[in-house]
């Protein structure tokens, strides 16, 4: 009769113990991340840095059709050198502009979901009408892509342009405007997409994918100076 | 008495000087002034003929600076007969980009032109200077960009067709 008792009591323990240990797994964090991976539609970008002449056409594109104010931008074209020597000199060209992270750091610290990441399309982007400009979101950024835009005195920064070209099923400005072709849009879901083909077949890297936010602006490598792959 | 004169004279020249020094034109040329040592030389024989299109208007016409024709185009040999040896400049100019490149570098410092324009750098080889900059009109369009301009100068030459 004793011997029993202390095996239900055992029994009773162990059942606790797992339930406790299966709602801890099941944190709001893990359902966020679950959920743009059920839409058919998951937007990326592939940044060609061998193919960026650093002419900044994107930035001026982006500027006219989102209305970005002077004096910030949504998009910035880095550019490091010269490398080599005079008169045989080159520079190399890196986008900087939201990443359109899975894992997104500033929907986390948002406090009042202005932040948030489309369901439909993966977008990363901002409810105007719900931020309070706080700027949580600005320190969150590992990227350092957001700011405050002068004018509506929100949170603003690259969001594929969701409300400008793709409305009108046209492609993000930036990549309407690159003349060398540089930057590639399109469903990383959509296994024919030139976005797919263009990475299968080169090598890229991402930024800062350690943090494990999952950046979706994918890059590829200026070769000069790099080890070919 | 004669003290009071003395000073009142001092501080005129003072201001004299200082209002020329204020309403001299303040010019930033991107060039290091070297001697020019084609001291004989004038601009005068050449403008004999051409009148219209040998005028310099520009930076490069300033005065001070006393460019004459032959600094850049050469001497004139036998210039208006075949088989003159003149420095042309432009994309139909018979010398090579390096060239014409180094007629300009010869007063012009690459690291400066690098520090007002970085795409100076990387056409060095590939473009001659007055493919894009113009010195005898009155001011060089090139001056005078709007960023959105400088983008699309870039998208003329660049653009890959689709």
């Amino acid at each position: 009769m004793l011997h029993s008792k202390r095996q239900f009591l055992k029994g009773c323990g162990a059942l606790l113990a797992g339930a406790s240990v299966y709602g801890i797994t099941q944190s709001p964090l893990a359902e966020h991340s679950d959920t743009s991976s059920e839409a058919d539609i998951k937007y990326a970008m592939v940044h060609d840095e061998n193919a960026c002449i650093g002419c900044n056409a994107c930035v001026e594109a982006c500027r006219e059709v989102n209305q970005v104010p002077e004096g910030v931008t949504r998009v910035k074209i880095e550019r490091r050198g010269p490398f080599g020597e005079y008169p045989n000199q080159s520079y190399r060209f890196s986008r900087v502009s939201c990443q359109h992270c899975e894992a997104a750091p500033c929907v986390r610290v948002c406090p009042t979901g202005a932040a948030y990441i489309d369901k439909d399309t993966g977008i990363v982007a901002v409810h105007e009408e719900r931020c309070v400009g706080c700027q949580y979101c600005i320190a969150a950024c590992p990227y350092q892509v957001r700011f405050i835009n002068p004018e509506t005195r929100t949170a603003d920064k690259c969001d594929f342009c969701q409300q400008t070209q793709l409305k009108q099923g046209l492609q993000p400005a930036c990549v309407l405007a690159c003349p060398t072709k540089a930057l590639t849009f399109g469903n990383l879901k959509d296994a024919d997409s030139a976005l797919v083909h263009l990475l299968k077949s080169k090598p890229t890297y991402r930024a800062k994918v350690d943090l494990g936010t999952r950046p979706k602006l994918f890059h590829i490598q200026t070769i000069d100076g790099e080890i070919m792959l | 008495m004669c003290h009071i004169s003395r000073y009142i004279s001092i501080l005129l020249t003072f201001s004299a000087a200082a209002l020329i020094y204020c309403t001299q034109p303040v010019i930033s040329v991107a060039a290091e002034v070297t001697a020019i040592t084609n001291t004989s030389a004038s601009s005068d024989t050449c403008l004999k003929c051409h009148k219209r299109n040998g005028q310099m208007l520009g930076l490069h016409g300033n005065p001070g600076l006393a460019i004459v024709c032959q600094d850049c185009h050469g001497e004139k040999g036998n210039h208006p007969k075949k088989g003159a040896s003149l420095n042309q400049f432009g994309i139909d100019s018979p010398l090579s980009v390096q060239q014409q490149a180094a007629v300009c570098l010869t007063c012009h410092d690459n690291e400066t032109l690098a520090d007002a324009d970085w795409t100076h750098n990387v056409h060095a080889v590939r473009v001659g200077c007055a493919q894009c900059h113009q010195l005898h009109p009155e001011s060089d369009p090139m001056l005078s960009l709007s960023r959105q301009q400088h983008s699309q100068l870039c998208v003329t030459c660049h653009k890959v067709n689709p």
